[in-house]
């Protein structure tokens, strides 16, 4: 049995357990640098405030309904995060995480489903205060539709548990195709051209039909439905293919220097993530946008490099400088910017190059050490010249903004939340 | 031949500690559950009696069922309070104190 576990709206979540004033109010989260919605709480869904909404253009409306703003604040999800996953690993026999908010848990024996899904929930609640959703299923597509009906519809309880075939055939039935897991609209436009227009008649499909037509995607996809395990849990994450890295700038800007630095930059928190997976990289590109909420005149244009594969901070960097003089233009004023590091493979795994004129080892021994002084005395302590005020110097103008992010309540002494002590004679 | 060394070459006397090392103590080893475990602030002085200052740093442990006479976390009017719990003081408990550090 498997079952997925999420948190109700997470980041809405976390801010209010560090905050019992905002018990009546709602909330929401912004995404990097302030730019839009992407998490309300429950009250801010009923208010009618949309995923996605720009941030400037409902800020109005957000003050008029007394709406909590919070900027994201990563730090704080991330630690509530692990709290969490730490609740639930002992009760299952495998557990995968599946995005910051949700984890697949599986067990190989029967359980009484609906108590364990309640005692799941009643705890996670109690040790983090984080709301919980559960769903149940016999593979990962039927639980992530149980978890679907735990938390919308009449009399939703938080758990929901589709064991037999009745259960599964009726939850079917009340969704659409779009409501399955793993099928986009795409995808749901070659399933209706076969003439599939719901999840029903998906799972009574040919599976054989359905793989000439769409692949072995497909084919999983009707035995998921069927209730025939397919997907195994991912409890290691695959290597990725891209790394990248960009972000919206606190104000728009054209000056070269500013845009390198911040390119730069880029490139070093990249080659970071690369070194941590122990991958090299041969291709790189960069690109950079105007202001496309503003009314000038737009411009966006990427330009990429091939070069011989790397995981070194400083090679990196001057390909990603030599890229950005490509394609930047002194007339346009840049909101965005960002790198993506390509044709990754692992570092031991690398060919050996015929004229190898760098010495490897060395950089690599470098590298590793400038990762460890940085993991200890905190990211930017050692960094190279061209991303010089990286995280020292606020003030830049590409640094990103978040003006209303809330405390690091868990993992810093001095942002610690507050207790009044009272004493009870009083 | 030759073999690898573990650890620096002393070229005086060998330590007598050998063999005998451990680590250093670690404080967060006397939390039990880390996972429910949370850090707080203290505000004001109304509970010197009870050994807790104004500034000194609270342990909280949410999986500890609240039981009459522990100080515990509330939360009251929209702020965290710490307290003695009695039964009878309507109050949501988030926790119960299971230590207290105060930096002299």
């Amino acid at each position: 049995m498997f079952a997925l576990v999420d948190a109700n709206s997470f980041y809405a979540s976390c801010e209010r357990v560090f905050r019992p004033d905002l018990a009546d109010r709602p909330i929401v989260v912004l995404s990097n640098n302030d730019g839009c919605v992407i998490a309300r709480s429950k009250l801010a869904k009923e208010l009618g405030i949309e995923m996605g909404a720009p941030y400037f253009k409902i800020r109005e409306e957000l003050e008029r309904n007394h709406v909590a703003v919070f900027s994201s604040n990563y730090t704080l999800y991330d630690d509530m995060s692990r709290r969490m996953q730490s609740v639930l690993r002992p009760y299952c026999d495998d557990l995968e995480v599946y995005s910051i908010d949700e984890s697949f848990l599986f067990w190989s024996m029967d359980l009484p489903w609906q108590a364990l899904g309640e005692e799941l929930r009643e705890k996670v609640k109690r040790w983090t205060g984080l709301p919980v959703g559960v769903g149940f299923g016999p593979s990962k597509t039927i639980a992530k539709l149980a978890n679907h009906y735990a938390k919308r519809g009449k009399g939703a309880t938080g758990v929901h548990v589709l064991a037999d075939a009745a259960a599964i055939t009726s939850a079917l039935q009340g969704v659409e195709l779009m409501n399955i897991w793993g099928i986009s609209s795409g995808f749901t436009k070659r399933l209706l051209k076969m003439g599939i227009k719901t999840p029903l008649e998906l799972r009574e499909a040919n599976p054989f039909i359905v793989r000439r037509e769409l692949g072995v995607v497909g084919q999983r996809l009707v035995f998921e439905l069927r209730g025939e395990a397919c997907i195994p849990l991912e409890t290691e994450r695959p290597d990725k293919q891209n790394i990248c890295c960009s972000r919206s700038f606190g104000q728009v800007t054209n000056d070269l220097d500013l845009l390198r630095e911040a390119v730069c930059t880029f490139v070093s928190q990249a080659a970071v993530k690369l070194r941590r997976q122990d991958l090299i990289s041969e291709r790189l590109a960069i690109f950079v946008q105007t202001d496309r909420h503003a009314n000038v005149q737009q411009y966006g244009a990427s330009w990429e490099k091939r070069f011989p594969p790397t995981n070194d901070t400083r090679e990196l960097a001057g390909h990603a400088a030599e890229c950005l003089l490509r394609i930047h233009r002194p007339e346009h004023r840049f909101k965005k910017a960002g790198v993506l590091l390509m044709d990754l493979c692992k570092r031991e795994k690398a060919q050996p190059r015929l004229f190898e004129d760098r010495d490897l080892e060395a950089a690599n021994r470098l590298m590793t050490l400038m990762d460890e002084i940085n993991q200890v005395h905190g990211r930017g302590t050692l960094r190279i010249a061209s991303a010089s005020s990286m995280a020292l110097n606020a003030g830049r103008t590409w640094h990103l903004r978040s003006d209303h992010r809330s405390p690091r309540y868990t993992t810093r002494w001095d942002e610690l939340p507050v207790a009044i002590a009272k004493c009870v004679l009083d | 031949m030759f073999q690898w060394v573990k650890g620096d070459i002393n070229a005086g006397f060998p330590s007598a500690a050998e063999g005998y090392e451990d680590q250093p103590l670690d404080l967060y080893e006397l939390i039990p559950n880390p996972a429910a475990t949370f850090f707080f602030r203290v505000k004001g002085d109304d509970l010197r009696h009870e050994h807790l200052r104004d500034g000194s740093y609270l342990i909280v442990d949410r999986s500890i069922p609240p039981q009459r006479g522990r100080l515990v976390l509330v939360e009251e009017d929209g702020q965290f309070v710490v307290r003695r719990f009695q039964a009878g003081i309507p109050a949501v408990v988030c926790g119960v104190v299971t230590a207290a550090i105060h930096r002299f």
